[in-house]
């Protein structure tokens, strides 16, 4: 019995690492790929979104803690989660089961619909928990390896056009953005390329957390409890 | 034929500066082995982590079975990837570097490492490091080794000064 759970637990650890070795996402910037993308047809996107709006919001925006802001995000980034959720390398089973039909035209059709609606933004004013945290957001951190957040991903998050596939932060939630910056910390998370936000996160401590997603959201918050291991 | 002397002295001196120069060249390509990387090796830089050889898990630093130590380093801004690495000094090394996107440049201090990573290539330098020269400009570990920092050292962007790692340099 006992020898039994031991193979089943040996069995699941290299079910797990089988699932973790490999690239971290099929999506690759190629000049096919960023055309299909930029050229989406936001019309059939918001047809499809139907689907979507019990979540996100029939304008791309809802008060639900932990669902992001879909509004104005970068059509390349909507793109490419939908892409990770849909082959499994971004784990969640709400999106896991939502993307699967969605052909490769279907998500660029999502992804344009949604980056032509207009983006929550942050309030101007920066929280009081997030003061710590500007240095380190604007210019980065050389002792850590850090590189600025605002490097990719725009001045206090507002995007960045010039990037392949960065988020815009500005506007998402408290809760969505700690939850984010946790789960690339403990790898749960992992469809970044090259391990870039988990190489980042992994220094940041839970007070830093707390700030970033307060700079970006604009508004306090508490930081998450630390999240379950991953599957 | 007549030349003017003016000119005559014009052309020694020309002659003489192109000689000058061609001996500085010849001096930091011997003495301090500096020439530029003649590796030409094409990659798709859109799909690297779809390659076999720089994909995520296989980026670091390796030992062939025939003892050549490989590097594997890919820039993408504003990281170097990976963000640390470890190599012996004093033993024959191979740095291979590509970028997955814009043209950057990788520098090891201290050492002739020195190369443009331009998307759409595999950069290649094949050199030793030095021990006494990384010794004599980087920071001492208390296990003996070394760490000097390896950054971009051509201009990619807003991050481009975010752009460090660090090498640590081990003794033979």
């Amino acid at each position: 019995m006992k020898r039994g759970a031991a193979l089943a637990a040996a069995a699941g650890a290299l079910a797990a690492s089988v699932a973790v070795s490999g690239p971290s996402s099929k999506v690759a910037w190629t000049v096919e790929t960023v055309r299909l993308v930029r050229s989406g047809d936001a019309a059939h996107g918001k047809k499809l979104h139907e689907d979507c709006a019990g979540c996100h919001g029939d304008a791309g925006v809802i008060d639900t803690p932990d669902v992001p802001n879909l509004a104005g995000q970068d059509a390349l980034y909507t793109f490419k989660q939908l892409s990770d959720y849909k082959e499994g390398t971004r784990g969640s089973p709400i999106m896991g089961e939502a993307a699967k039909p969605l052909s490769e035209k279907d998500m660029a059709d999502l992804a344009a619909f949604y980056a032509s609606l207009p983006s929550a933004r942050a309030p101007a004013a920066v929280p009081a928990q997030a003061s710590a945290v500007v240095p380190l957001a604007r210019l980065g951190d050389g002792a850590r390896l850090m590189p600025a957040c605002d490097a990719c991903h725009g001045a206090r998050g507002a995007g960045d056009s010039g990037s392949y596939g960065m988020p815009k932060l500005s506007g998402q939630k408290f809760d969505d953005m700690a939850t984010q910056l946790t789960t690339f910390r403990s790898g749960e998370r992992a469809n970044d390329v090259y391990r870039v936000m988990r190489d980042v996160c992994k220094h940041l401590t839970d007070a830093e957390i707390a700030g970033l997603a307060a700079y970006y959201s604009g508004t306090e918050g508490k930081p998450p409890a630390a999240p379950t291991p991953a599957k | 034929m007549a030349i003017h002397p003016l000119e005559r002295r014009w052309f020694v001196v020309s002659i003489l500066l192109v000689l000058v120069m061609g001996l500085f060249v010849l001096y930091t390509a011997w003495a301090a082995g500096i020439h530029p990387p003649s590796n030409v090796e094409a990659i798709d830089s859109t799909r690297l982590h779809l390659t076999p050889e720089f994909a995520e898990d296989h980026l670091g630093v390796e030992r062939t079975k025939d003892g050549t130590v490989v590097a594997r380093i890919v820039m993408a801004r504003y990281m170097v990837h990976p963000q640390e690495i470890t190599l012996p000094a004093d033993t024959p090394i191979v740095i291979r570097a590509a970028s997955a996107d814009v043209l950057h440049g990788l520098h090891v201090a201290g050492t002739n490492i020195g190369t443009q990573v331009v998307p759409g290539y595999v950069s290649e330098v094949r050199t030793t490091i030095r021990f006494d020269r990384v010794a004599a400009i980087g920071t001492a570990n208390p296990d003996g080794s070394v760490t000097v920092p390896l950054f971009c050292n051509e201009y990619c962007g807003l991050g481009h000064q975010s752009m460090w790692g660090r090498v640590r340099v081990t003794k033979p």
